[in-house]
């Protein structure tokens, strides 16, 4: 396919255009070379009003070929940066479905103040307007001697770098009892958008009256540490009028969560939190909130200790591993892929580089906005290699803004720092409690509702 | 795993109060709402921004894209757009969250906090260079058929037309 490259006629009138702007220094060049630079120019020139100085290239970057495996937070982040940073090198990403769903605001569809429309997104822009290749099928098998991945679809690809973004895969098993069979029939783990999301709502939505909604958490790490909490505010929300004596429980393998200096002061002042009467309850792992069995016919959730709870709607959050894609690739060692933490590149394969959910990534939360800012570390190290350039610093930002209703909002900020090489980055975190002053709470719900169009916005358009 | 992932060790400040009287029904609330920071320090943190080269313009900036878009170039009702502020503004600006309490602003002050001076004049010299476009292409449902540089009107950004 020769989507990325641009018609001759193009290329000459630019570099008609930009002949004028051309840098000394770079009369040695062939021209081949110099229609690549004046290119890139063009591009900073458009895109930063202003010509940047790019350093020659020092391979044919026309003929460079990345591959994107996975087309979600991570590979879209990817495909659309790189491409910012570079308009020559041939994108190509390798993504099964068609449109993209996205998780961050997923939970806004069970109360209903979001729908599975407002989460989809779909590629055109990254096709059309960033001069991205998908090919719609499963990458199977990466021969990391050859550098060639071959697809589902029988293709073989071949690659100069690779960034593998596959995101994680549910480990229903590892609760006894428990299977995706039932997740998609009667006990919803919704922890991606897809039907069991519509599930778990119809479910909520004919909860019998004083029934009770037991969301049972895995033990970290999983995908955005924030949202089961979330999911339990927004489930009392749902049920407040229509079942007044409804009660949603939290079985919890964590002691600790993320926002809990915000959350109980909510609850408690809204739910009743820590009262006989409350409508929402939580169970710490240290009080036996672990569970390790469901017995699906009596609909009873079971805690290492035996214990039992039972509940008319069983949302069980499944334990997750690295996507099924890094096992069979041998990315992996444990549950998550290895990397380094300069730029994301693989600890097991060379030119490989592997970002988002999928890694060992502690101190970083598996949030989608340390995915997308892991994508550009990786692309801009990868660039600053094609041009010879030495990679530079990463620099991880993690920003949430969450919502508990829709006039409260809350916020934290965590930047991840290199600490040298073979070791982990460094967290900053600053998770402010309650404000007194309830504007401030209220303006973070809206900003929480603005964040989510621009973060979309920031990695599809 | 060690610990949790989101674990903070919390080490400092207590900006709020841990029982707070709430205005509209007068009743005392046992919850702890402080402030969480850690698990480094501050002092830590500015270390290790010494002590490795900072981060490009270019990276620093699109840390930000989350919230302000691409290349600061989102405008919404409320995250005001970055792209194209003049340098000395934008460090102002900055410097004046660094050194307010966390109370006075939503979120700024806290993503302020923890930045270098020197990487607030990367982003300054980054965002002050951009053009103070809109990102317009706000449907990613639509059919775009205009490449990113396929127009070679060098005057205007491309990506604020359709
Ligand atoms: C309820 C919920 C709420 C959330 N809220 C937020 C939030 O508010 N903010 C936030 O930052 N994050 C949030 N997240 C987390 C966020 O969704 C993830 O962290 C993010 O999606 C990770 O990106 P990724 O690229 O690693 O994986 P994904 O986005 O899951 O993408 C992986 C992609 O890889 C594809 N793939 C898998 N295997 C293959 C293969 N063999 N070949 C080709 N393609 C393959 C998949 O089809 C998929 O499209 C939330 C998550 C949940 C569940």
């Amino acid at each position: 396919m020769s989507l990325y490259h641009f018609g001759e006629n193009r290329t000459e009138k630019r570099l008609t255009m930009q002949k004028n702007k051309t840098p000394i220094g770079y009369k040695t060049m062939n021209r081949r070379n110099f229609l690549q630079l004046s290119s890139v120019l063009a591009l900073e020139s458009i895109l930063f009003g202003s010509s940047v100085h790019a350093s020659s290239l020092s391979s044919d970057a026309s003929a460079f070929h990345l591959v994107i495996i996975g087309g979600g937070i991570g590979g879209a982040t990817a495909a659309k940066y790189m491409r910012l940073l570079n308009s020559e090198v041939k994108i190509t990403v390798i993504e099964p479905n068609k449109e993209y769903m996205f998780c961050p605001g997923s939970n806004e569809i069970l109360p209903g103040w979001a729908t599975v429309k407002d989460q989809t997104v779909t590629y055109t822009t990254l096709k059309n307007r960033y001069k991205v290749n998908f090919i719609h099928t499963k990458a199977e098998h990466v021969n990391y001697r050859k550098k060639q991945v071959s697809l589902e679809n029988d293709t073989v690809l071949s690659y100069d770098k690779l960034i593998v973004s596959p995101g994680v895969s549910f480990d229903y098993g590892a609760i006894e009892g428990y299977s995706r069979e039932l997740a998609e029939k009667s006990f919803p783990s919704a922890w991606k958008l897809d039907a069991q999301t519509l599930l778990l709502k119809k479910q909520i939505l004919s909860l019998p009256k004083g029934g009770r909604v037991i969301i049972s958490v895995p033990k970290s790490p999983y995908r955005c540490p924030p949202a089961p909490y979330e999911r339990a505010t927004f489930i009392v929300h749902m049920l407040k009028e229509s079942n007044p004596t409804a009660k949603v429980t939290i079985l919890d393998a964590n002691d600790d969560f993320v926002f809990d200096n915000v959350y109980p002061y909510y609850w408690e002042k809204h739910f009743n939190f820590g009262k006989k009467n409350a409508s929402l309850e939580r169970v710490a792992a240290k009080d036996g909130g672990t569970i390790v069995k469901l017995n699906a016919a009596k609909k009873v959730l079971i805690n290492s200790e035996g214990k039992e709870f039972k509940g008319d709607v069983l949302n069980i959050i499944a334990p997750e591993k690295a996507a099924r894609f890094a096992f069979d690739n041998d990315l992996t060692e444990g549950d998550w892929c290895p990397v380094n933490y300069k730029d994301f590149s693989s600890t097991k394969h060379k030119d490989v580089y592997v970002i988002g959910d999928a890694i060992i990534s502690d101190p970083m939360p598996k949030t989608g906005y340390v995915a997308a800012n892991q994508a550009r570390v990786v692309v801009q190290a990868i660039n600053d290699e094609l041009h010879g350039k030495q990679i530079g610093t990463p620099f991880i930002v993690n920003d949430c803004i969450a919502m508990v209703e829709q006039d409260f909002g809350m916020t934290l900020s965590e930047i991840f720092r290199y600490n040298g090489e073979n070791k982990p980055l460094k967290a900053r975190d600053y998770i402010p409690g309650v404000d007194k002053q309830k504007f401030q709470q209220k303006m973070l719900g809206s900003l929480a509702e603005d964040w989510q169009k621009t973060f979309r916005q920031s990695i599809f358009s | 795993m060690k610990k949790k992932l989101f674990s903070i060790a919390v080490l400092s400040v207590s900006v709020f109060v841990t029982s707070v009287q709430a205005a509209e029904n007068n009743k005392t609330f046992s919850i702890s709402m402080k402030a969480q920071q850690g698990p480094m320090t501050l002092q830590e943190n500015f270390k290790l921004a010494k002590q490795y080269p900072t981060p490009s313009g270019w990276l620093l900036a699109n840390a930000c894209s989350g919230c302000h878009g691409t290349n600061g170039a989102s405008f919404n009702t409320s995250i005001p757009g970055i792209a194209g502020m003049n340098k000395s503004e934008f460090i102002a600006i900055m410097q004046a969250y660094k050194s307010e309490k966390p109370s006075k602003s939503t979120v700024m002050t806290i993503v302020a906090e923890p930045l270098s001076d020197q990487e607030i004049e990367k982003m300054a010299d980054y965002f002050s260079k951009l053009k103070a476009t809109e990102w317009k292409q706000k449907n990613w449902n639509e059919d775009v058929t205009v490449p990113l540089w396929g127009k070679q009107n060098g005057k205007k950004a491309d990506h604020a037309e359709k």
